[in-house]
């Protein structure tokens, strides 16, 4: 907690001084944020199978760290969405607008599943029928 | 005196014809990086790595090392295979979902710098305007679905910055581009950081840097083909549930 308490407060001053310095951002803030995070590894967490594999998967069993690494791995296909269940055509939502417009969905996908990796709860995005799933 | 003449007049034409030749112009056949992407978010970071070959016909061999190794090799037209070496196995789609022009090495080198590729994503140039000495590109689309508009910022021609707004009025993202190097006759950044406001409390910080810049070296991997006996996973079959 006190790790993310920090992040949020380097995350708002690298925001504030990315401002004041007209479109440039403190290097050395932002190298300062990444030394203070944990380093995950979520493979280590993985099922073996799991990636990429997913058909095997059904969205009942969803896990948030399953989920974050089909993202990671595929998330331009939407494969993550169908692990977590949600409309048969969602991947070719994903794949017809350019990668999930050209990775913007798909990115903030995968921010998202990563908070939910860390609060373990991702039931907001299970069964989603909605293209932007965190909107 | 006349040589000396017509050897500067040469020179000349030569400095001058440099400066017109487009970033990413025919120079450099093959250039291959060493990337890093570092993804923060929640006090969490994960790491990607991975390096790429671009060549000048568009052609992208990327080769994902970390957290596990793949080689994602695609073209222009958006033919993507994506290999599985631990598995043997080629996941195959040619829907243009993935092209090499997702990798910003290739955006670079085939002269799409000005735009960061956005024309290839319909985008149109609504309006340049001067904002303490630089440069600022405001590209938008009509494109249902898509973020409306997008800024870009540049300093001494090249690209500083680009911010993602969103039909209200709101950035996004914002992706910051740094520490520019040659490579060949090019300007490439070495660190780009993106900052994504996921919330008005939460954002997430994406640091990417390039290291080991290659100019036509003769990495095999710029040659790859996937092996003809891995197995072929379609896309159509991985997502059917």
């Amino acid at each position: 907690m006190k790790k993310f308490i920090i992040s949020l407060i380097a995350i708002l001053a690298i925001a504030f001084s990315a401002n004041a310095a007209n479109y440039k951002v403190d290097d050395a803030a932002i190298d300062a944020l990444i030394e203070a995070s944990a380093e995950i590894s979520p493979l280590e967490l993985m099922p073996a199978a799991a990636v990429p594999a997913a058909a095997s998967l059904s969205a009942g069993d969803a896990s948030p760290i399953a989920s974050f690494l089909l993202c990671t791995f595929l998330g331009g296909f939407g494969v993550h969405r169908h692990y977590m269940g949600t409309r048969p055509w969602m991947w070719a939502i994903y794949t017809f607008t350019g990668f999930g417009i050209f990775g913007i969905v798909p990115f903030v996908d995968w921010i998202m599943l990563l908070i939910g990796v860390v609060d373990d709860n991702i039931s907001a995005y299970c069964g989603n029928t909605r293209f932007i799933m965190w909107a | 005196m006349g040589i000396t003449l017509k050897l500067r007049h040469i020179a000349s034409l030569r400095a001058a014809a440099a400066l017109l030749v487009p970033a990413g112009g025919p120079a450099q056949r093959r250039i291959s990086a060493d990337v890093e992407v570092k993804q923060a978010a929640g006090g969490k970071v994960a790491t990607v790595t991975k390096r790429v070959h671009c060549s000048a016909d568009g052609r992208a061999v990327i080769h994902f090392l970390k957290p596990q190794e793949y080689i994602l090799v695609s073209n222009i037209k958006g033919e993507t295979k994506m290999y599985i070496p631990s598995t043997n196995e080629v996941i195959v789609d040619n829907s243009a979902a993935v092209t090499s022009q997702d990798e910003l090495v290739s955006v670079f080198m085939s002269g799409r710098a000005e735009d960061l590729g956005l024309g290839m994503y319909g985008y149109r140039l609504q309006s340049t305007t001067r904002e303490d000495g630089l440069v600022k590109k405001t590209y938008v689309t009509d494109k249902a679905g898509d973020i409306p508009k997008v800024e870009i910022v540049y300093e001494n021609f090249l690209p500083i910055y680009c911010g993602y707004v969103d039909a209200s009025g709101k950035t996004i993202t914002k992706t910051y581009y740094s520490q520019y190097v040659p490579a060949g006759r090019m300007m490439l950044p070495t660190r780009t950081t993106s900052i994504t406001y996921t919330s008005p409390k939460d954002s997430s910080v994406m640091r990417t840097i390039y290291s080991d810049i290659r100019v036509d070296d003769d990495d095999p991997l710029f040659d790859f083909q996937v092996p003809s006996n891995a197995k072929v996973v379609s896309t159509s079959k991985l997502l059917s549930k």
